[in-house]
């Protein structure tokens, strides 16, 4: 209730900020004054603003409000800045290699920007309800460390049961699946998880084998849950990361094309003047 | 679920992900605890470092790497448990940064490599120009003056580079919009504000709002409106109508709702000619078809479009009027107009009681003319002797007193002079006397070698001799025989050749070289001759004229023609009857009475406004053409010779296309919007007697019905744009200059 109540509030504002943008914008052109030049001005500072929340995380010992109190500034002064962008060009799709790439940058940014928010809403939600939550930093020790353990209980099936049935299962078809991490974008787009197949194997050997490896194959299947959620987390929690990848290095991108721009728009139009 | 990460105090290991480096062996699980320094080198030597107790050492490694090891440190104190070294890789955090650093390098690079290349100008340009700017794309400093920076001086240039005014200038190297081109409407602040009182005031709306709500001191430059680099259809002239309102303080929703209503336009001023159309239409039409002519049925028998199709112009004088009007100019029987001639004056007094004054026709008993007031006003002496003789009759000089006699003197030499320079100087004489600033077409049209004609009518017969003697301070006695006038008639136009000759007077007569002794006496009366007989009936080779003639009688020679008969085409003739040479115009666009009546109008001395009076009096000129005030309020006025057709590159602040809407037009033809006014005709011509303020008029025709636009023009339809019938830019607004450069030839070798 209390997000919802937060998030109607900031949209209210952030909708009443775009009006008015909107309205002063069209005034503005109609008594012919220089909007591009103006909106151009906002929407440098407001990229720059948005840029600042990149540095504010690099010094979080500095008292200046919560990070999530950040995040949401950052959240909804990018969508007033997409806004922005479209008053700045006038609606109309930007001309001019210049001006395209810039636009590109601005779009790219902005769409970066879009997935990571829907992202993060979506894919948190997820990864909470899914398996146990790990550290991202901690999920390839722990994957090896998954795989250790499985190849420790297939050693033991064969000195228990003298069998290498599961051993030879283990040789061909899960050694593979604990070896790296599998099937990243069927987990991202919550397609069918890979980890029914593996059951499923799982399931069509027990036939052929005895009691004793029933319980060897139980604790082979608990590593296989196991390293499916290490996957889905891995995934998960790496898109989470790595969308960042693209919006961070193409904001700095955009403000050295930007400040370019408008450098070149004061020169030629003579400032405000 | 099988659990796998513990969170213990032993068990859990402290994750760094935002330092740059981790432990190449981190992914296999077994990353040392150490880790890579900062600058990501490997760190790793031992699982642990022995701690000494008195003379042992004891193996220190944590729990959470599996506790003290079984083989202890060696002897030596080092531990024996050896971590092999990793290659440490970056985080991802790390990570990030390089690709932040990587992609602000490339696009730093390819922006410097974009100032540098040759196609700079290019590559920055913000789009296409419109296809009349198209061959500029590649010259930015064509319209920019900042472009002359170079990439190195924008960075200064953003704050000192100059205004948009000076850009305009570019602009305005093209296209003209007179010397205000960059204020509100093309007008000088003063002049609009004017205008803005005058339509507030006459349409009782808030007055001028002062200066414009967006330019400053210098107005607004050209790229406030007008926007490029919107591709090379955009339509630079496109503007909202909100903005107008900006200004224009009475605002309204569209052209048919709120629109200010009409008014009297478009009529704002009476016509330039002066044509009644009712009573054309409803008298004289009808008249002329029942005399079997073919008078005008439809209005563009008289009118037609321009050549931009916008206005209605009148047709030429020999399409429209010609044919009911032109006898009316060159009515045979007139006399014309006296141009020169000689006032009379009583001789008698004059030579009794002054110097004298020389020779004079006894006879001559008519007024200065207007022409020889204006040239003479010019001579000081003259101007005097004018001023001094006003209201005298100079005809009785009886009981005159002795300085209005010598004024009366000193006129009669400057008559004379005045004929004896324009004899002698020719233009040179006139151009003295009227100025260096007369036009050559006036001076042109008054040819001075007709003056020649006072001394061939024998007039004047000695007039350079006694102007020479006069001007030598000799006295002049008057000649011993007072010349009677003979009935010239010479052709038009060349006055210089008249071959008439007063028996007596002519070169060869009277003093001819050839003559024989022909008894003359001074009240012989002079034989009158047949025209063209240079020897006026004198042999050539005479001896004493028989005094009977013996031979038979020699045929009877033809009655000499009237001089008024033989200039009936029009032209010069001279008028023996009252000593005048006159002119008679020669047919409709005179260029003598033109351009003399626009030489008078324009000043506003008495002798100009004289005559002016008079040439306008004795012409038909101004029957038809309309005398206005000159717009500048002096005295001078101007003669309208033509009827309203505005260039197509002035502009008005409204504008309309005839030629566009004549397919809308239905059986009532042009008297859809051009409907006329109820017995206007009498209150129309009064408009034109005794008043040169062209405001004041009464119109043949009701004012424009602004209903009828508005059935077509809404929104939805044929457009309410404000532009689309108002200019922004008035005045002279030309197209755009053409550099017509052309190749010298080349220097002969």
């Amino acid at each position: 209730m209390r997000f919802a109540r937060r998030r109607l509030l900031n949209t209210l504002v952030l909708v009443a900020a775009g009006a008015a943008a909107w309205g002063w914008v069209r005034r503005a052109d109609t008594v012919l004054q220089p909007t591009s030049l103006f909106t151009g001005l906002a929407l440098l500072a407001v990229c720059l603003g948005l840029a600042l929340f990149n540095a504010r995380k690099k010094l979080p010992f500095i008292p200046l409000l919560r990070a999530a109190t950040w995040t949401q500034i950052h959240v909804y002064v990018g969508w007033f800045s997409i806004l922005l962008f479209l008053l700045h060009v006038g609606f109309r799709p930007p001309s001019g290699v210049f001006n395209i790439t810039l636009a590109v940058v601005f779009g790219l940014v902005a769409a970066s920007g879009v997935f990571g928010l829907v992202f993060s809403r979506v894919m948190a939600f997820r990864l909470t309800l899914h398996g146990e939550n790990v550290m991202f930093e901690r999920i390839p020790a722990l994957r090896a460390q998954l795989q250790r353990e499985a190849e420790a209980i297939v050693v033991k099936s064969v000195e228990e049961t003298k069998s290498t049935t599961i051993a030879d299962f283990y040789a061909t078809r899960l050694q593979p699946y604990f070896a790296r991490p599998r099937s990243r974008l069927r987990h991202v787009l919550g397609l069918e998880s890979p980890l029914k197949g593996v059951l499923t194997d799982l399931r069509l050997l027990k036939r052929y084998t005895n009691e004793r490896e029933h319980a060897i194959l139980a604790e082979l299947v608990d590593c296989v849950e196991a390293k499916d959620n290490l996957d889905f987390q891995l995934a998960g929690q790496g898109l989470l990361k790595y969308w960042l990848f693209v919006h961070i290095p193409l904001t700095a991108s955009l403000l050295i094309l930007g400040a370019v721009h408008g450098l070149i728009a004061f020169t030629y139009a003579g400032g405000f003047r | 679920m099988k659990r796998l990460q513990p969170f213990d105090f032993k068990g859990s290991r402290y994750e760094r992900p935002n330092q740059n480096w981790v432990c190449g062996r981190k992914d296999c699980g077994d990353a040392c605890p150490l880790g890579p320094d900062p600058k990501g080198t490997c760190r790793a030597t031992t699982e642990c470092k022995p701690r000494k107790e008195g003379a042992r050492w004891f193996c220190t490694r944590t729990d959470a790497r599996g506790g003290k090891c079984p083989d202890g440190p060696r002897p030596d104190g080092s531990c024996c448990r050896t971590i092999p070294p990793c290659t440490p890789r970056r985080s991802v955090r790390a990570r990030r940064g390089q690709a932040v650093f990587l992609v602000s390098a490339l696009t730093l690079g390819g922006v410097l490599l974009a100032l540098g290349l040759n196609n700079r100008d290019r590559t920055f340009n913000p789009g296409p120009l419109t296809a009349a700017h198209a061959s500029s794309a590649a010259n930015c400093d064509l319209c920019h003056t900042a472009a002359q920076l170079g990439a190195k001086g924008w960075l200064a240039g953003a704050f000192t580079s100059p205004s948009g005014h000076v850009d305009s200038q570019l602009c305005l190297k093209c296209h003209n919009f007179g010397p205000q081109a960059e204020q509100p409407h093309s007008l000088a602040p003063v002049a609009l504000a004017a205008l803005t009182k005058k339509v507030s005031v006459a349409a009782g709306i808030p007055g001028p709002t002062p200066g414009h709500p967006v330019g400053d001191a210098a107005g607004l430059a050209c790229g406030t409106c007008h926007q490029e680099h919107h591709g090379s259809e955009a339509n630079l002239k496109n503007l909202a109508d909100a903005s107008c309102q900006v200004c224009h303080s009475v605002q309204f929703a569209g052209f048919g709702s709120g629109h200010p209503e009409f008014g009297a336009f478009p009529y704002s001023r009476r016509t330039r000619i002066e044509f009644d159309h009712q009573a054309h239409i409803a008298g004289y039409f009808p008249a002329a078809a029942k005399q079997g002519q073919t008078p005008p049925t439809q209005c563009n028998d008289c009118h037609t479009t321009g050549t931009d199709n916008r206005l209605m112009l009148v047709k030429s004088f020999a399409v429209t009027c010609a044919a009911c009007h032109l006898d009316g100019i060159t009515k045979p029987g007139t006399k014309g107009l006296a141009i020169l001639g000689i006032p009379g004056l009583d001789k008698k007094s004059l030579d009794a009681k002054t110097t004298g004054i020389g020779g004079w026709p006894a006879d001559a008993d008519g007024d200065l003319t207007p022409f020889m007031r204006q040239l003479l006003g010019t001579d000081p002496k003259a101007a005097a002797a004018l001023a001094t003789l006003q209201g005298t009759d100079l005809t009785n000089l009886a009981g005159a007193k002795p300085e209005t006699l010598a004024a009366a003197s000193d006129l009669a030499w400057a008559v004379k002079e005045l004929i004896a320079d324009l004899i002698t100087n020719g233009h040179s004489a006139l151009q003295k006397r009227l100025g260096t600033g007369v036009p050559v077409t006036a001076l042109g049209q008054l040819p001075p070698e007709s003056a020649q004609a006072f001394t061939q009518a024998g007039w004047w017969p000695d007039l350079l001799a006694e102007v020479a003697a006069h001007r030598a301070g000799r006295a002049v006695a008057p000649p011993p025989a007072p010349p009677v006038p003979v009935a010239v008639s010479q052709p038009s136009p060349p006055p210089s050749s008249v071959p008439a000759k007063a028996a007596g007077n002519d070169l060869l007569g009277g003093d001819d070289l050839l003559g024989g002794d022909t008894p003359k006496t001074a009240a012989a009366p002079a034989k009158p001759v047949a025209a063209g007989d240079l020897l006026g009936g004198d042999d050539l080779l005479g001896g004493p004229t028989p005094a009977a003639p013996t031979t038979p009688a020699a045929p009877k020679a033809p009655e000499p023609l009237a001089p008024e008969k033989w200039a009936s085409a029009g032209g010069w003739h001279v008028s023996p009857a009252d000593f005048t040479l006159r002119y008679r115009p020669s047919g409709h666009g005179d260029a003598f009475l033109a351009a003399w009546l626009d030489l008078t109008a324009g000043g506003t001395a008495p002798e100009s406004r004289a005559l002016f009076t008079a040439i306008a009096t004795a012409s038909t000129c101004t029957k038809c053409h309309s005398v206005d005030a000159a717009s500048d309020g002096a005295a001078a006025v101007l003669v309208n010779w033509h009827a309203a057709a505005p260039e197509p590159q002035i502009h008005t602040f409204t504008k309309f296309s005839h030629g566009t809407h004549f397919s809308l037009l239905d059986e009532k033809g042009c008297q859809t919007c051009h409907q006329f006014k109820a017995a206007a005709g009498t209150t129309y011509t009064a408009a034109y007697k005794d008043n040169l303020d062209p405001a004041k008029f009464t119109s043949s025709f009701q004012p424009l019905n602004q209903a009828v636009c508005a059935q077509c023009h809404t929104e939805h339809g044929a457009g309410t744009s404000c532009l689309l019938c108002h200019n922004y830019h008035v005045g002279d607004v030309a197209p755009a200059k053409v550099r017509g450069y052309f190749q010298p030839p080349a220097p002969k070798a």
